[in-house]
């Protein structure tokens, strides 16, 4: 069998699903008794097993079966999560990741596993000892009350349901005989379940389930609020179930370890109340989610956006055809195709956004490890996962992020010591927020560490060369800390491999600029500093003024204008042989289109001057120009390899008229 | 690409008229040839790139192939054409004052440029065709559009 074509499936599906084992072994290492996280783990895992194995990849099948028999002892509560088993587990996840992107590279894997096996063998070997005794308990107490054994957990989790006044039902269920897919129909009956409570046990285990390992019976314990009849009318509603029976589950009394279940349940108070309920919805979101979805390339996409992009520009010579000979038909059939083509284009739009926690994601094992290994204490917390941007946007961000995470880490986090000393909570924080704000999306990385001293900025800057004293002396503090976008700059006295090698901020800066966005900082002394990153929702459509300079059209993407005035060419004033106007109370100043763009001058003065008030952050310019045209869509294009690096002239675009217009980068005039 | 085509037997050109001087390109290097049409200038750009065109919705710079190779301007005429042309990914129209015809000339009818050999121009041109009483120039395209000594921005 030619195993190829599956090939970038099974790549992309091992890396979703390392990715879940990242943030689900971290969320453990929180909570070590969180049964639905491992239960997740134990999926993932399970997975990849099953995948690997198919395709043939034995060492990565050999590993994960090795890790798995150590979740399964989680799971079952046989051992209990210490930190050595959870460094054990992230070593395994990175060595799978090294061995699926091996994979990906097709290079001969050199990778050695063994140690990692030997050290997984070992983990299970040294705690089956006390896994049996543990076993031992639960027998002694089980039998006599219900034919299923429960461990202590299992049994906590049942006592404090029944607390929150759920009940614990063991449900048989009975396969109609003929059923095909056993394994398929346990399978819904588990996700049936799952929708109405919580399952916590299966007889036979799950994965026996998977593997169809069971006659035509199976059994379920589920903590619901519901009743027996409803459990059997959920499972009922299921095809090929020949029968349901839901029997209230009979905790048994417990006398001689009464004790130690109490300290159980109170600890278990503390952790599940909120994770039952969570988890279970949680669980029915991300099947929601999976559910629906399909897989498609990215060049397709692009495809179907470039054709959407067409269609955009034939829609509006239309428009224009049908305004010069005045036909009042064509128009209004043009306008109905404008709300379609309006819909289309923003569907299309939508099909290419992804949110950023795709991106988030891995951030939270790299502030764990980096932490670790700075022997600092951080909590990451992130905000706006939800947040959508286009696919070539989240593509391009992760580094400027990472570039920014670790400087937070490494620059501004102090030490708990230092933060001690400071009267500060030992332990720092780091937050990573997205949010919408207007047509951008803001991405925030923000610290509460030391921050960036402007007087230490400017010694370096001026160390370095980059700047003079003079200017130095002359510089407020915004200025200052600006300083850390130039190029060459590092502020790490010592050069760490985490960062401060001085690329770092001119690679981020450049980065955003690339993808239209902006990076802006501001800093106290003491209290933190904040890097604010500003990119486009999307990159290829945009509203646009068209303007004129002499007979050129130029377009200036809508977002950067605040608006457009009119003004006697008296009104200009100059500063220091540099015209500005004064438009409510703000000195701004002036930029002539026709100059920056080379345009010969007009020999006609205009008494009356059209300006455009544009903005990038807080920088405002007014630029002049002969004539404003009217607010459209464009549809940017590249001026091609040629052409590029223009300063001022961030695109082109095509008119309705089929000729091409400039489209003017902003930042670069200001 | 261009010395091998040259060198392999018989290859077909495209030939044009610049001024009263005619020049040919491969065949295989073109893609088409259009009308003139309306140019966008863009500024900062070097003076021999007139603008850009639309081709069918992509956006394609035009090169004025008499100021590339220092010839004297004459007023165009309803001639003028633009030939389209693609060298290494990169496609480019060519502004020439008439497109002649397409003709076969055996690569030992070609000469080195190195005849002309102290013009400024030598460096774009790939060598000279003889051709009965007539003398083709032929155009060493990766120079003219300039890759690997991309326009500076001013």
């Amino acid at each position: 069998m030619d195993l190829n074509q599956y090939m970038g499936m099974f790549l992309e599906e091992s890396r979703e699903h390392l990715q879940t084992l990242n943030s689900c072994v971290l969320e453990l290492e929180n909570a070590p008794d969180n049964l639905s996280v491992l239960g997740e783990i134990f999926r993932s895992a399970h997975t990849i097993k099953g995948m690997s194995a198919t395709m043939g990849f034995t060492t990565i099948a050999e590993l994960t079966h090795e890790m798995e028999n150590i979740l399964d002892m989680l799971r079952k509560s046989q051992l209990h999560a210490n930190a050595d088993i959870i460094d054990t587990i992230f070593k395994c996840v990175d060595t799978l990741e090294q061995l699926v992107e091996s994979v990906a590279t097709n290079s001969e894997s050199v990778i050695d596993c063994k140690p990692l096996i030997g050290k997984l063998k070992a983990l299970a070997k040294s705690e089956s000892i006390q896994a049996s005794v543990v076993e031992g308990k639960t027998e002694n107490i089980g039998p006599q009350y219900s034919n299923i054994e429960f461990s202590e957990t299992e049994i906590a989790v049942i006592k404090n349901a029944q607390d929150q006044g759920m009940q614990a039902y063991e449900v048989h269920i009975y396969l109609r005989e003929g059923c095909l897919l056993k394994s398929a129909r346990s399978y819904m009956v588990m996700n049936a379940l799952d929708e109405i409570g919580e399952v916590i046990k299966t007889i036979p285990q799950v994965e026996d389930l998977e593997k169809e390992k069971f006659d035509l019976s199976f059994q379920a314990i589920i903590v619901t609020g519901c009743d027996g009849d409803k459990i059997q009318q959920t499972v009922l509603s299921i095809s090929e179930i020949e029968r349901a029976v839901a029997v209230l589950c009979v905790l048994p009394e417990v006398t001689v370890v009464q004790e130690k279940l109490e300290v159980i349940k109170t600890e278990a108070l503390a952790v599940v109340p909120g994770n039952a309920a969570a988890t279970v919805s949680s669980a029915v979101d991300k099947k929601n989610k999976s559910g629906q979805s399909v897989r498609v390339d990215i060049d397709k996409l692009d495809a179907l956006l470039n054709l959407v992009g067409e269609l955009v520009i034939n829609k509006t010579r239309l428009e224009q055809i049908g305004l010069t000979h005045k036909l009042v038909d064509l128009v209004e059939t043009i306008e109905q195709m404008d709300r379609v083509t309006t819909d289309l284009q923003s569907v299309v739009m939508k099909v290419r956004m992804v949110s950023v926690g795709q991106v988030f994601n891995r951030f939270p094992r790299m502030v764990r490890d980096l932490s670790h290994g700075l022997g600092k204490e951080i909590n990451l917390i992130i905000q706006g996962e939800e947040t959508e941007l286009d696919r070539t946007v989240i593509d391009e961000i992760g580094d400027p992020l990472v570039h920014l995470l670790r400087n937070s880490i490494d620059h501004g986090i102090e030490t708990p010591e230092e933060r001690q000393a400071q009267g500060k909570n030992p332990i720092g924080e780091v937050r990573l927020i997205a949010r919408y704000e207007g047509n951008n999306v803001i991405i925030m990385v923000e610290d509460d560490g030391k921050g960036i001293n402007p007087e230490v900025i400017k010694g370096i800057a001026v160390k370095k060369g980059l700047i003079t004293q003079a200017d130095a002396d002359k510089m407020d503090t915004n200025e200052a800390v600006k300083m850390v976008f130039l190029p060459g700059f590092s502020t790490a006295e010592v050069v760490t491999d985490v960062s401060g090698r001085g690329v770092g901020m001119d690679a981020v800066k450049n980065k955003i600029e690339s993808l239209g966005g902006m990076v802006d900082v501001e800093t106290k002394i003491n209290e933190g500093s904040k890097f604010k990153i500003r990119l486009p929702l999307t990159l290829a459509i945009i509203q646009a003024l068209l303007v004129n300079v002499s007979d050129e059209i130029y377009a200036i993407p809508l977002g950067s204008i605040d608006s457009t005035i009119n003004i006697k060419s008296s009104d200009l004033k100059t500063v220091q042989n540099k015209e500005v106007i004064l438009l409510r109370g703000q000195i701004i100043p002036i930029v002539r289109l026709a100059n920056v763009l080379n345009i010969p001058e007009t020999t006609q003065q205009q008494d009356e001057l059209f300006i455009v008030i544009v903005h990038i952050g807080n920088l405002k310019a007014g630029v002049i120009v002969d004539n404003l045209i009217g607010q459209q869509e464009i549809v940017i294009k590249s001026l091609g390899k040629l052409l590029a690096g223009i300063k001022v002239i961030a695109g082109a675009t095509i008119l309705g008229n089929g000729q091409v217009a400039l489209i003017l980068d902003i930042a670069s005039l200001i | 690409m261009s010395e091998q085509t040259y060198s392999s037997g018989e290859i077909q050109l495209v030939v044009f008229k610049l001024g009263l001087e005619e020049y040919g390109v491969n065949i295989l290097q073109v893609q088409e040839i259009k009308r003139i049409t309306e140019i966008t200038r863009v500024p900062h750009t070097p003076e021999y790139i007139k603008g850009v065109i639309n081709l069918r919705g992509s956006v394609l710079p035009v090169i004025d192939l008499k100021i590339r190779l220092n010839l004297p301007q004459q007023v165009s005429t309803e001639d003028g054409r633009i030939i389209i042309v693609k060298v290494k990914e990169i496609s480019v129209g060519m502004m020439v004052d008439a497109v002649s015809e397409v003709m076969t000339i055996n690569e030992e009818n070609i000469d080195s440029p190195n005849v002309v050999a102290g013009s400024v121009a030598a460096n774009y041109l790939s060598g000279v065709g003889k051709l009965d009483n007539r003398l083709l120039i032929l155009l060493n395209l990766e120079t003219i559009i300039g890759i690997g000594q991309e326009p500076k921005p001013v």
